[in-house]
């Protein structure tokens, strides 16, 4: 079963960049949006969130056609926490109780209190991290089964990133929800993720399980006086160094069949993200 | 569950409002005395007095915008619809008390002023219409535009409505006060009647501006970085 599935989903709005794409976040997942830059990481999630207008050949998340629909069933944290300045814990605990159907008022108490976040004070005392940790509460105790978190994690400290991240891990135990968290940096995810989506260019470049994606892709390196003829439009991608040149192969199976002779390594995340972010591509 | 989410979303904008209330109850308090000492003109008062309800909402839509509360309510479940609701019942609630408090005054008003308790009752209920009119065409323009991008028009219609009520002050006032009103849409009607229907008219108005606000906030798009 799937959370969300869309078909061929376009954003209507006007200075729209993002790109037609499908989409498919299944159950029981914490899927990682990477891309170097968050404003598209942002537009991106935001279709979910029914944020951005757009068409789609098919789309569905929880069953619903449209994502104002399923907003009881999801809990989102985002760069602005959106709740007025002067309001404190206590009283954004209050709003979510009249808000969502299945509020505990102890769960953001408890989240708060393991934050060390005080519950008297308003949000304009607190600090940014504070804030978003505020928001995580908030997003988390109205018993979702979608989380969207879309802040960035890498500026929060070591220990409240392992604990935040521990949080996301217990959240998915129960195998009917998941999480779409965006990162511009892989390592903020620690390895928690096991499916990502990466984007490039404002659309998505792959998307699924990451152990499946990454051993469909492959690297070689030649030397500056070796030379293979790959068309234009092979997906390859590739860097100049100093004496060689790195490819970067997108599908092992297409490449294998077409150049049997030349051997492909093995490319981790890692390694994937910084091709995307980095190379000057040969398309 | 309805009636809970905006119940709670009233709450949110009076402790919201509360901020800006002090500033303008302090300001009002200075008009009343100087209306009461003859300095100011009565009628300024009470248009100060029924016009604060109306600027006090209009800020709330800069604050929403200061921590990208309209994005962020739009993820509430039926937010889309019941923001704009609660802000305009919130409009609707908030000028009851200011409403009664100017009525009170007018009791008491005889004997600073020139004008009789009705004819200020009269200018009452314009600047009631004036503002209820005055909001439907800005609140779906604010959801529109967002707060900075709609402040010209929020100073053109000010300015508009300012020069409209020294206008009606001039002609239209004096006119009621000599009895010599010549306007053919009163002189038909009793003016108690061409009031209410003036009233009930903007009250129309400001729902239909409702619905056209749920309409926007339905169809508009939040665009990361802007």
């Amino acid at each position: 079963m799937s959370i969300i599935q869309a078909k061929h989903l376009r954003g209507t709005h006007p200075g729209n960049p993002f790109k037609e794409f499908s989409f498919t976040l299944p159950e029981g997942v914490i899927m990682g949006v990477l891309s170097d830059n968050p404003e598209q990481n942002t537009q991106f999630i935001s279709y979910f969130l029914g944020l951005s207008s757009f068409s789609a050949e098919y789309f569905s998340i929880f069953g619903h056609h449209r994502p104002e629909k399923a907003a009881e069933r999801m809990g989102v944290v985002l760069k602005d926490s959106g709740f007025p300045c002067h309001f404190t814990p206590k009283q954004i605990s209050t709003f979510g109780g009249h808000m969502y159907e299945n509020w505990a008022a102890e769960r953001i108490k408890f989240l708060c209190h393991q934050f060390k976040i005080p519950l008297k004070f308003t949000l304009n005392t607190l600090n940014q991290q504070q804030k978003w940790l505020v928001s995580l509460s908030f997003a988390l105790s109205h018993n979702p089964d979608l989380l969207v978190v879309d802040v960035p994690l890498d500026s929060f400290s070591s220990d409240e990133q392992k604990e935040i991240l521990h949080i996301l891990q217990n959240f998915v135990e129960n195998a009917k929800r998941s999480i779409l968290i965006t990162a511009t940096n892989p390592a903020c995810f620690g390895n928690i993720p096991t499916h990502y989506t990466l984007l490039q260019d404002n659309s998505i470049l792959v998307s699924g399980n990451a152990t499946v994606f990454l051993s469909n892709m492959g690297k070689f390196t030649l030397e500056a006086n070796e030379s293979v003829q790959i068309p234009p439009e092979f997906p390859v991608h590739f860097k100049n160094m100093i004496n060689t040149t790195e490819y970067f192969v997108l599908d092992r199976n297409f490449f294998i069949e077409k150049f049997p002779q030349q051997p492909l390594e093995p490319v981790t995340l890692e390694e994937v993200f910084q091709w995307i972010t980095k190379e000057e591509s040969n398309d | 569950m309805t009636k809970r989410r905006i119940s709670i979303l009233l709450y949110k904008e009076f402790l919201t409002s509360c901020c800006v209330f002090r500033r303008y109850l302090l300001l009002l308090l200075v008009y009343f005395s100087f209306g009461v000492l003859g300095i100011v003109d009565l009628l300024v008062v009470l248009l100060l007095t029924l016009i604060t309800p109306f600027m006090t909402v209009y800020s709330l839509f800069y604050q929403d915008d200061e921590t990208n509360f309209l994005y962020f309510s739009s993820l509430f479940p039926q937010g889309k619809v019941l923001v704009p609701l609660a802000r305009y019942l919130y409009t609707c609630f908030l000028v009851l008390p200011f409403a009664l408090f100017s009525l009170i005054f007018l009791l008491f008003a005889g004997d600073f002023t020139p004008y009789t308790t009705e004819e200020l009752l009269y200018v009452c209920i314009g600047l009631l219409c004036c503002g209820f009119f005055l909001s439907a065409i800005l609140f779906p323009l604010t959801y529109f535009l967002g707060s900075s991008r709609s402040k010209p028009w929020f100073c053109l219609l000010i300015l508009g409505s300012f020069s409209l009520f020294i206008l009606f002050r001039q002609v239209f006032f004096l006119q009621i006060a000599e009895n010599q009103v010549t306007f053919l849409w009163v002189s038909t009607l009793e003016l108690s009647v061409a009031a209410l229907l003036l009233f009930l008219l903007s009250l129309l108005l400001f729902l239909l501006s409702l619905l056209l606000s749920i309409r926007i906030l339905e169809k508009k798009s939040f665009i990361p970085g802007k």
